[in-house]
């Protein structure tokens, strides 16, 4: 493995409650290499997306704040960084992919004009060689009519094109790195397998790194290199893709596999997995592991004492006492 | 009793157009075409297509909340095509719906018990308070909730919770057929399998007939007995669930099948996807 463009340790994030700062992502360890897609895995409320604005550093902006960790990218800690390096950084450095393109698009700016705008404001073309840059970019990540995008708003595109002007817009600023949370799942699977597909061959050509946000194993599979699953704020697992899917190490990770509906079903349709239980709440976590009072495989130890994050095999981490071994999920 | 809970034959929606220059008319648009559907008593039909195909325009007329521009709709053998809200009114609890989105479907402002003692205010279905509240107390059971969230309000559950909350309304007046409409595409992969579960384990318990909305086509192999595969307002394909899945006979299912993620990264390169910017299928 290359050496990684972002090496991120520790992350601690905490939110403000009427009885003080609740610690609600904690100890977060994300490493992403170039032209590798990292894959950060989780359900609703494990702190994911929290993890990819941290490192965009908009705790600012949100009301919350970062308590905790470094983030080296080419061996400079952003974390250290003043507002105005921020600025340079977020479209430069790192750009954000959302979920929802028409909510995270402007609606009263053509399509055109408001990728122009990252261009230029990041000088990397005047006013006049925006738009030519911009149709390059709209020609790139595949709108079937790139001077039609120009000048239409964004109620005029396809959630396809929508989605596929947000990657242009995330590409617009030369980034070194492509935070993408959930880019799919408002998608069609039709689209979304074509936007996969150019995100991937994005990657590739342009030699960046990508943190995939997704809760679909499915995608993950598809495109991702590296795993990384959270449960309640922490990582419990991250693994190289094949031996993640080859046979999770976490239970909780082993649960997730197995709620997947498979297409035909090797299971018998006795089972629909599933794991019972839910998330505890940021501010009554169990004392010991985060994960015991969902899990088929507690112990004693489970309910007393914190796991940490332990490699137990080469590259292989998992947050558990008794992590499973190899065997199918 | 009649083998199939419901049947559409040449059903036809069209809505009227809109943006058309002053005197002249919008072409109306059409969202659905000419749909021929026969879902059997106790079977799980899937309705299966992408964004804009008709499942939920199709659905909602399923259970006459629209009135169709041309064909017939039968339920339980009644011809309620032309059906007054009157008549319908007597239907109306053996037909009953679930969303997608429980949060929209839910009253902020109504405890768990209040939602589910709201079917038995309507004028003919009143029931005393002690039996409401037992009946609240049985449906909290049947849908697998604690009889201690009853106090609780929608924002103080999860979104599996309160899935359950509305499929638990939804049995308040003993249904025989349910709309599900893509209800667990809001939720967890781990919770939406546990909502997969007490569906499957409801259908049998109280012989239930379903139809089952959804653009997943995972959830039909998992659940379903008979798909329905719709593109641009028709049917295209309907079969028993697992020959449609092992053998699509249509090339818009086989294209749908093959977009679908699978989970293991050795069979990624069988992704579609093609040269972007593919084809989008209804244009």
């Amino acid at each position: 493995m290359s050496a990684p463009l972002l090496d991120m340790t520790g992350l601690c994030v905490a939110v403000p409650t009427p009885g003080g700062w609740l610690t609600v992502v904690e100890d977060v360890r994300l490493r992403v290499a170039a032209g590798k897609v990292c894959g950060l895995i989780g359900e609703s409320g494990c702190g994911k997306t929290m993890t990819a604005l941290a490192l965009l550093g908009m705790e600012g902006f949100q009301g919350w704040r970062r308590t905790g960790g470094r983030a080296l990218f080419y061996g400079r800690d952003l974390f250290a960084q003043d507002a105005a390096a921020w600025r340079s950084f977020r479209g430069a450095g790192a750009a954000m992919i959302f979920q929802e393109p028409l909510s995270a698009l402007n609606p009263v700016l053509t399509c055109g004009r408001q990728a122009a705008e990252i261009c230029i404001a990041h000088g990397l073309a005047g006013k006049t060689g925006a738009k030519a840059r911009v149709l390059e970019l709209f020609t790139q990540t595949g709108l079937p009519d790139p001077d039609f995008a120009w000048s239409a708003y964004p109620f005029e595109l396809s959630g396809g094109q929508r989605q596929r002007v947000m990657i242009a817009m995330a590409l617009a600023g030369e980034p070194k790195l492509l935070l993408a949370d959930e880019p799919t799942t408002a998608l069609d699977v039709t689209i979304q397998a074509q936007i996969l597909r150019l995100l991937r061959q994005t990657v590739d050509a342009r030699a960046m790194g990508l943190i995939l946000i997704t809760h679909n194993l499915g995608v993950a599979a598809q495109l991702c290199d590296e795993i990384v699953v959270m449960y309640a704020g922490e990582v419990v697992e991250s693994a190289d893709v094949f031996s993640f899917y080859a046979g999770p190490a976490h239970p909780y990770s082993a649960g997730l596999l197995a709620s997947l509906p498979s297409r035909a079903p090797e299971r018998p349709a006795a089972g629909f997995g599933g794991i019972e239980g839910t998330v505890p709440a940021p501010a009554n976590m169990p004392p010991g592991c985060r994960f015991a009072p969902r899990c088929p495989r507690v112990g004693e130890v489970c309910r007393t004492q914190r796991p940490v994050l332990t490699e137990i095999a080469p590259g292989r981490f998992v947050r558990c006492f008794f992590p499973l071994t190899g065997e199918a999920p | 009793m009649n083998a199939a809970m419901l049947e559409l034959a040449g059903v036809r929606k069209a809505y009227p157009g809109k943006g058309a220059p002053l005197g002249s008319r919008a072409p109306e648009r059409v969202a659905l075409d000419g749909v021929d559907l026969t879902v059997n008593r106790g079977e799980i039909h899937a309705l299966v297509g992408e964004s804009g195909s008709g499942k939920s325009t199709l659905g909602r007329l399923a259970l006459r909340l629209e009135a169709p521009s041309a064909g017939r709709i039968v339920f339980d053998g009644r011809d309620i095509t032309r059906a007054s809200e009157k008549e319908l009114s007597a239907l109306r609890p053996r037909m009953q719906i679930v969303f997608q989105d429980p949060s929209g479907a839910l009253d902020p402002r109504y405890s768990a018990a209040e939602a589910l003692a709201e079917p038995f205010l309507a004028p003919g279905r009143f029931l005393p308070k002690n039996e409401v509240k037992n009946r609240a107390v049985e449906l909290m059971r049947l849908a697998g909730l604690p009889e201690s969230l009853l106090a609780a309000y929608p924002h103080q559950l999860s979104g599996g919770q309160r899935q359950r909350l509305c499929i638990a309304r939804a049995l308040a007046l003993n249904p025989d057929f349910l709309v599900l409409d893509e209800p667990v595409s809001a939720l967890d992969v781990s919770v939406a399998a546990r909502i997969l579960a007490l569906l499957a384990d409801l259908r049998s318990r109280l012989n239930l007939t379903y139809l089952f909305i959804t653009h997943d086509l995972s959830v039909v192999a998992r659940l379903c007995d008979t798909v329905s595969v719709m593109l641009q307002g028709r049917i295209v394909e309907t079969g028993p669930a697992q020959c449609v899945l092992a053998a699509p006979s249509h090339p818009y299912t086989a294209g749908l099948l093959a977009a679908m993620p699978v989970a293991n990264p050795r069979r990624r390169e069988e992704m579609p996807g093609g040269s972007a910017p593919g084809p989008r299928w209804e244009r």
